[in-house]
């Protein structure tokens, strides 16, 4: 197969921006020397592992197959999020739940719409995507939920000591938390092509596509990366109520 | 008759085994002002947290009117046992928020002429009711703190060293202020638990003293006062006309 050939010989020229990184961490005494080179090969195993179960899968016709790597996908980003959450008892099984709906309205947009055709050379990537943004906007408004509980403790206990039922005493932090994953999304919309030229756009464009092509994906994917990570933290806030407060509305220890 | 509050061999204790409470058996009779004593780190706090249940005891029991405190719901119960927490704080808003904030809790209606007969009777000056409340001085958010709970008129307020951020004599004030607030709102007696680590002041104003020492009631050490009170202490005067009344 030559597009094998071509997929192997386009990183292995990539390495020589490796061994400038190693290079200037090795000139600076930066200690990454480990670092570096794990990082390095991981991206390369774990890019081709991927590409070639797309490949496979691109060719497997039966739609079920699409079940394995999309609930490794939510598997591995429910995990991922749960440690930067502390490893919270309870918070694992809400990330993927929280996950899994924002993944399942965005597909269900794409394709209820026919904005795309829904095949799995669009399922996957596109799902890589909202999960992806989903799974760092999960840690993020976790890390915030649980700082709000530790800063402002007071107010909590304040709220709870007057007989306020715990949403309330909740939504002085939650909110907050919520608010700060949404920013980071708006950011990008809002420096997106002044700044920096999204990955997918970029790779579309040097594969061959036409820059306005991309550019209309590229733009229905940013909408849609917003929209799951709305889902995912409207999800967490509706759920995550008990892992603050007990039923008795005492703020949990 | 039933005591108030009966705490029955109750503990907490934390994570690691350290007792915050230590077997404690007491009861609390209605219409009491109760002075809690003792050093940093006895058990202060954690009492008035577990009377109305911002905590639940690792084992013992705690009634309240005759009934486990668990047979009432939390936000009920603390809509007649409020607790004053240790730091005031304020919610954002106005200080006519903050110190409405029990009331619209509770769905109550809270006018203005009321808050700001709360404002100057803690004596602060009626033009802050508009003002953002955490614009306030500690001094100021502790007096915004008592009014905001002797405006939802409870039958048992807990207060947690809540005049720590005064001086004395405005401290002294501001308890009398409190004192004749809850008497003159709602019916029936009216029973304040109060940890402070004025001696002076719970004798004069107390109508019975606890000394808690490791999360037991004990005996002051000498020299704790200078009079050398029994571990539980009547108060031998008590301000306006007699605090048992």
């Amino acid at each position: 197969m030559p597009e094998w050939k071509e997929a192997l010989s386009v990183p292995a020229f990539g390495l020589g921006f490796m061994l400038l990184v190693g290079a200037i961490a090795y000139g600076l005494r930066l200690d990454l020397t480990r670092e570096i080179a794990v990082g390095t090969i991981r991206t390369f195993l774990q890019l081709m592992a991927a590409g070639a179960v797309l490949s496979w899968l691109f060719r497997a016709r039966s739609p079920a197959w699409l079940l394995l790597p999309l609930g490794a996908m939510l598997g591995v980003a429910a995990w991922t999020a749960w440690k930067k959450a502390g490893r919270r008892p309870g918070a694992f099984f809400r990330i993927a739940l929280a996950l899994t709906l924002a993944e399942a309205v965005a597909m269900g947009l794409f394709f209820g719409l026919r904005i795309v055709p829904a095949r799995p050379e669009t399922i996957v990537p596109m799902s890589g995507m909202i999960v992806g943004n989903a799974m760092i906007v999960a840690g993020l408004f976790y890390d915030r939920l649980l700082a709000g509980r530790r800063e402002r403790e007071e107010v909590l206990i304040l709220w709870l000591s007057l007989g306020a039922d715990r949403r309330q005493a909740y939504r002085e932090i939650a909110q907050e938390a919520v608010r700060a994953t949404m920013l980071p999304s708006l950011d990008t919309l809002k420096t997106v092509g002044i700044v920096q030229l999204p990955g997918m756009m970029t790779g579309m464009i040097v594969a061959g596509a036409s820059p306005l092509l991309a550019i209309g994906y590229q733009i229905l994917i940013m909408y849609a990366i917003a929209g799951g990570a709305a889902v995912t933290a409207a999800t967490l806030y509706v759920l995550s109520v008990p892992l603050v407060f007990t039923s008795a509305h005492q703020l949990r220890r | 008759m039933e005591p108030l509050f009966r705490l029955e061999g109750v503990v907490v204790a934390e994570a690691d085994g350290r007792r915050r409470i230590d077997g404690l058996s007491a009861t609390i009779e209605s219409g009491e002002r109760l002075a809690v004593l003792g050093p940093s780190g006895a058990g202060k706090s954690t009492l008035l947290f577990l009377l109305n249940r911002l905590l639940d005891p690792t084992a013992g029991s705690i009634f309240f009117r005759g009934r486990p405190l668990q047979a009432y719901d939390p936000r009920e119960l603390r809509r007649s046992v409020v607790l004053v927490p240790q730091r005031a704080t304020a919610v954002s808003g106005t200080v006519a928020d903050n110190v409405c904030l029990g009331r619209r809790i509770h769905r109550l209606p809270c006018p203005r002429e009321a808050v700001a007969e709360m404002l100057a009777a803690f004596g602060l000056d009626t033009g802050l009711i508009d003002r953002d409340a955490r614009a306030l001085s500690g001094g100021e958010l502790a007096r915004v703190a008592l009014a905001r709970a002797v405006l939802l008129a409870p039958e048992v307020l807990l207060l947690d060293e809540a005049t720590a951020s005064l001086d004395p004599p405005s401290a002294e004030g501001v308890l009398r202020a409190l004192f004749a607030g809850l008497s003159a709102r709602g019916e029936g007696e009216r029973t304040v638990v109060w940890v402070t680590h004025d001696w002076a002041l719970a004798r004069r104003l107390a109508s019975r003293m606890w000394w808690l020492e490791r999360g037991r009631l004990s005996r002051p050490p000498e020299g704790a006062d200078e009079a050398g009170a029994e571990g539980e202490t009547r108060g031998t005067a008590a301000g306006e006309g007699g605090a048992r009344r």
